[in-house]
């Protein structure tokens, strides 16, 4: 009895978080779909009279959005894979290798991420540029190409691996190699998600980078686009909440899509600590 | 489990390779055509109907032209685009020219980053050209801008509202006051400001007799003008007479809204309170009224300037389209399209222009204030003390730092930027 | 490891394998980290042209003369100390209770990680919305329970409130995930033996959960701690380009990016950029020599 009661408190209280979490959703979605009068009416009205589906028609007509769309798709795919794999071969050195200066790089690099990013933005514009590559795809992927974070998860997976089974594969005839892309990297997919997951997001969502090397909207990516939305809708609030609601969208589709992955893939990298 | 991941990754992936190919097959954008005809690359901040307007002019241009095409290319919004000059500016990818506030002139020639105009324009140079204007694009004896998308500050007026409160067009700010003593009972506003009022109060400071920064170069923030004009605006916010826009930035919002009677806005406002205003609501503008017995109104906007790094080709293909935009016949249009007042008098004067006002009144006002309109000194390090001139402002509405002390602090801080350079 | 011993031939393999990763970070992130520590100390610089004059200390000078420099630091600390508790404390409250749920546990896991996956850019506009002083959801919910309207996003003392709980609610889900992935990896068998010796469950939370827990709560804390230090997006993209009303949200961060784009002071920029280094790195030693002594791993 006294079990039912605190399961009953608990379900109780967890659904009322998880409300809180999914308020701003809601809100923006309902938002998004009222008329410029309905958004200032006092008490709010959640569900509009008539679904103004016209202001998405109008946010996305506003700016080339289905080419920001596209923009974001091609970085984001690209920059996360060419991570994932300069990540892999560097946390197999970091895991399962000895060598010279090890340590050193280790630590030296895990400094380096307490460096605020803000800072690199200029010396890296000016590198790009001697590289002809500004207002290019390459100038939204190159930096990006290697992350310490990811290698940092990575390397923790990896050793969770014993290495019985790397001398194991060797008396079968494998390379080293051999041993990181045949069996290492397979045995490791759920953390190889995880990490992917999270890189796409953080690749999806950046802002100030694409905002400084794109010219025009041959490479700007969704929220540059989006931030260049605000000025011209200025205080038309159902405008901005449509345009949030398409920026927001994918990434909460390939993560419902991917989710299971995600804690599974988390629980065996490096964050379990 | 296993098959299942890779398949369901596989199909995601495959999805996403396939809409992009879709899309980019579709609506790849038009790369620069190569032809013979030397391009220039031209960098603005106009979003929306006026980035449309723009992308028309620069057309008409093109056709004109054998020898040069424009490639106008659209940074997002100033903010974003006096960034994005930085950077290229580092890297050396500066466009041919770009959109630059006036103040941003001197800063940009300090660097020697803009080219002086004087040898392209010729020898008209910008004869015809409002004198305000005109006098702006000038530093140090050189012409280094020419007046391009200038708006002035005016006052949006809801008909509905005066009617029904029984209150008068006003022909000074004091009778706003009186407006707002008058309406406080109702729990309305007389005004609303935008975010910030420093245009406002630079406006009144002028009628009164001073501007922030004088002709020499002198801090005159604590000058009796500066002061009392501060006092007067806080006073009027201070009893709600008046609000300020908040976190709505432009004080459209509560103009459409019934919240305030008035609003003084920019008039390049206009096409945006045409498009969003609610279709019932009658409205009208009007140039801003008296302060102590004299009008004065701030102009802002954008003029264009011409970057040193292009080449001589670059250059005189750049002058061309600048003569181009500031020509009678360019300037009716591009103001006719956005809102944007006409840069030279015989295009106010023209037929065609004044045929435009009768039918679309709401214009009027930023032409008929262009006779007492002003611009603000510009000095080297102009935009550190904007900024600190938009936290005074800030400090004194949010913080309820007293006016005095508030002044006393930024002329201090303005005389230490005006020396350091 | 692998290989037992170190010498040139591993070595050498070693380096190939972490070549690609250390071709990008040269020059994309050591580069230009060297770069800006050198314009730290950069006094007459020309920084179109690159031209050195002289150098010294004097932007640090400037830095500790400059009362915007002290309001950015007040303030960032504060975000600290309003963030990093918070969501740590919430996030594991949390993560107990959704480890207690009998159904729907991925279902609830889902709603509470959904906030991580949002553009910063994108949402914040959504909680400019949701904290607007005339029509914002927030103090129309306030209205119900009697409390008068806060202008949230225009009050000084509201305006880190804002901001803290917007990042608050942004960052729970991937420290609640942390946490359970933890809790997982306790071994059932503790709450068995302490069950037989008659512990209620408070003390099987403070003597198993909490010891066993330490590795999680360190990694959690100083992840956030270092990520709450460099906050900028949000200001930057909730107060709309501003640092907040009177400066209530100018933190470091977005004092170096106010001072490098807006005010043109380059090198000020990059002394502030080396201030706020050197001050993660020490609190994160601190904490790296406290959990040698009190993290069971």
């Amino acid at each position: 009895m006294k079990k039912t009661m605190s399961q009953v408190l608990l379900y109780v209280i967890v659904s009322l978080g998880a409300i809180i979490m999914l308020l701003p959703f809601l809100w923006m979605i309902s938002t998004s779909l009222k008329t410029s009068t309905e958004t200032i009416k006092i008490p709010p009205i959640w569900i509009p009279k008539v679904l103004r589906w016209a202001n998405y028609v109008e946010a996305f007509k506003a700016a080339p959005f289905m080419r920001y769309f596209v923009n974001s798709v091609v970085v984001t795919l690209v920059t996360t894979l060419g991570q994932i794999v300069t990540s892999i071969l560097a946390a197999f050195a970091f895991a399962k290798l000895n060598f010279h200066g090890k340590n050193f790089l280790f630590s030296f690099f895990l400094g380096t991420m307490m460096i605020p990013g803000e800072m690199l933005l200029i010396p890296n514009f000016v590198t790009l540029s001697k590289m002809h590559l500004i207002n290019t795809y390459g100038a939204l992927i190159l930096p990006y190409l290697a992350s310490f974070f990811t290698v940092f998860m990575l390397k923790q997976s990896f050793q969770a691996v014993p290495d019985s089974i790397y001398f194991a594969a060797k008396i079968d005839g494998a390379s080293d190699w051999g041993f990181l892309w045949r069996i290492l990297v397979p045995m490791s997919k759920s953390s190889i998600t995880a990490v992917t997951v999270l890189q796409m997001i953080g690749s999806w969502n950046a802002f100030m980078w694409p905002l400084i090397v794109t010219n025009d909207a041959t490479a700007r990516t969704l929220p540059v686009g989006l931030q260049a939305f605000t000025t011209d809708a200025g205080t038309e609030y159902q405008l901005l909440m449509a345009a949030s609601t398409f920026v927001i969208i994918p990434m909460v589709i390939l993560y419902l899509f991917l989710q299971k992955y995600i804690i599974a893939g988390i629980s065996k990298s490096g964050l379990k600590g | 489990m296993k098959t299942n991941f890779w398949k369901k990754l596989i199909t995601v992936v495959l999805a996403l390779v396939l809409s992009v190919g879709s899309v980019l097959s579709t609506s790849s954008i038009p790369t620069q055509a190569a032809h013979k005809k030397t391009t220039i690359v031209f960098w603005h901040g106009l979003n929306g109907p006026y980035r449309k307007s723009l992308d028309t002019v620069v057309a008409d241009f093109n056709k004109s032209q054998s020898q040069y095409k424009v490639v106008a290319k659209a940074q997002g919004n100033y903010s974003a685009l006096q960034q994005k000059i930085m950077a290229a500016a580092k890297s050396q990818t500066l466009p041919v020219i770009s959109q630059a506030t006036y103040t941003a002139v001197p800063d940009y020639a300090k660097d020697k980053l803009i080219a002086p105009l004087d040898s392209y324009l010729g020898s008209a140079k910008l004869k015809g050209i409002y004198p305000a204007f005109a006098q702006s694009s000038k530093y140090q004896g050189k012409y280094y801008s020419v007046p391009f998308s200038k708006s002035t500050r005016i006052m949006y007026y809801n008909q509905d509202l005066m009617d029904k409160y029984n209150i008068k067009k006003p022909a000074s700010w004091e009778e706003i006051q009186k407006d707002g003593q008058k309406l406080k009972s109702k729990n309305i506003a007389a005004l609303t400001f935008d975010k910030s009022f420093d245009q406002e109060w630079e406006g009144l400071a002028k009628s009164a007799g001073s501007t922030f920064v004088d002709s020499k170069l002198k801090p005159q923030l604590t000058s009796k003008p500066v002061k009392n004009s501060a006092k007067f605006i806080m006073n009027m916010v201070n009893k709600k007479e008046a609000l300020t826009a908040g976190e709505d930035l432009y004080g459209d919002k509560n103009f459409t809204s019934g919240k305030s009677i008035f609003y003084v806005g920019s008039s390049a406002g206009i096409a945006t309170m045409k498009q969003h205003a609610p279709k019932s609501l009658k409205w009208g503008t009007m140039p801003l009224p008296s302060y102590k017995g004299k009008k004065a109104t701030q102009f802002a906007g954008n003029d264009l300037v011409m970057y040193k790094s292009a080449s001589k080709k670059e250059k005189q293909g750049a002058a061309a389209f600048m003569k181009y935009l500031i020509s009678k016949k360019t300037t009716i249009k591009w103001a006719k399209m956005t809102g944007y007042v006409p840069v030279r008098k015989s295009a106010v004067e023209s037929s065609e222009y004044q045929n435009f006002l009768k039918k679309d009144p709401t214009a009027k006002a930023a032409v008929d204030s262009l006779p007492f309109g002003f611009q603000s000194t510009a000095f080297v390090g102009f935009s550190e003390f904007r900024n600190d001139l938009v936290s005074t402002v800030d400090n004194m509405l949010t913080q309820h730092k007293p006016v005095n002390q508030a002044l006393k602090d930024l002329q201090s801080k303005t005389k230490t930027i005006i020396n350091q350079k | 490891m692998i290989n037992q011993k170190k010498n040139w031939k591993t070595t050498l393999q070693a380096y190939l394998y972490l070549l690609p990763m250390l071709l990008v970070l040269l020059v994309f992130c050591i580069y230009p980290i060297v770069q800006s520590f050198l314009m730290s100390i950069y006094t007459k610089y020309d920084f179109f042209t690159n031209k050195v004059g002289a150098i010294g200390w004097d932007n640090f000078r400037y830095l500790f003369a400059d009362p915007d420099f002290y309001i950015a630091l007040k303030n960032t600390l504060i975000f600290v100390f309003g963030v990093v508790p918070l969501t740590i404390v919430l996030s594991l409250i949390i993560a107990l209770m959704l480890n207690k749920l009998r159904w729907f546990s991925s279902l609830f896991r889902t709603i509470y990680f959904l906030p991580f996956v949002t553009s910063t850019v994108a949402i914040a506009m959504v909680w400019n919305w949701i904290y607007h002083s005339n029509y914002g959801f927030l103090n129309y919910l306030l209205g119900l329970v009697g409390i008068q309207p806060i202008n949230w996003l225009n009050d000084p003392h509201y305006a880190m409130w804002a901001l803290i709980i917007m990042s608050v609610w942004k960052g729970l889900g991937f420290n609640i995930i942390l946490f359970l992935v933890g809790l997982n990896n306790i071994d059932n068998r503790y709450y068995q033996a302490a069950a037989i010796d008659g512990a209620n469950s408070w003390q099987q939370f403070l003597h198993i959960t909490v010891p066993l827990l330490s590795p999680t709560t360190f990694l959690v804390t100083v992840n956030e701690i270092i990520v709450s230090f460099k906050v900028f997006d949000q200001v930057f993209a909730l107060f709309q380009n501003s640092p907040g009303p009177s400066k209530a949200c100018l933190t470091l961060v977005y004092y170096l990016y106010q001072k490098f784009y807006i005010e043109n002071k380059y090198t000020i920029a990059a002394a502030s950029g080396v201030i706020l280094f050197l001050l993660i790195l020490v609190v994160t030693l601190i904490q790296l020599s406290y959990s040698r002594r009190h993290v069971h791993y």
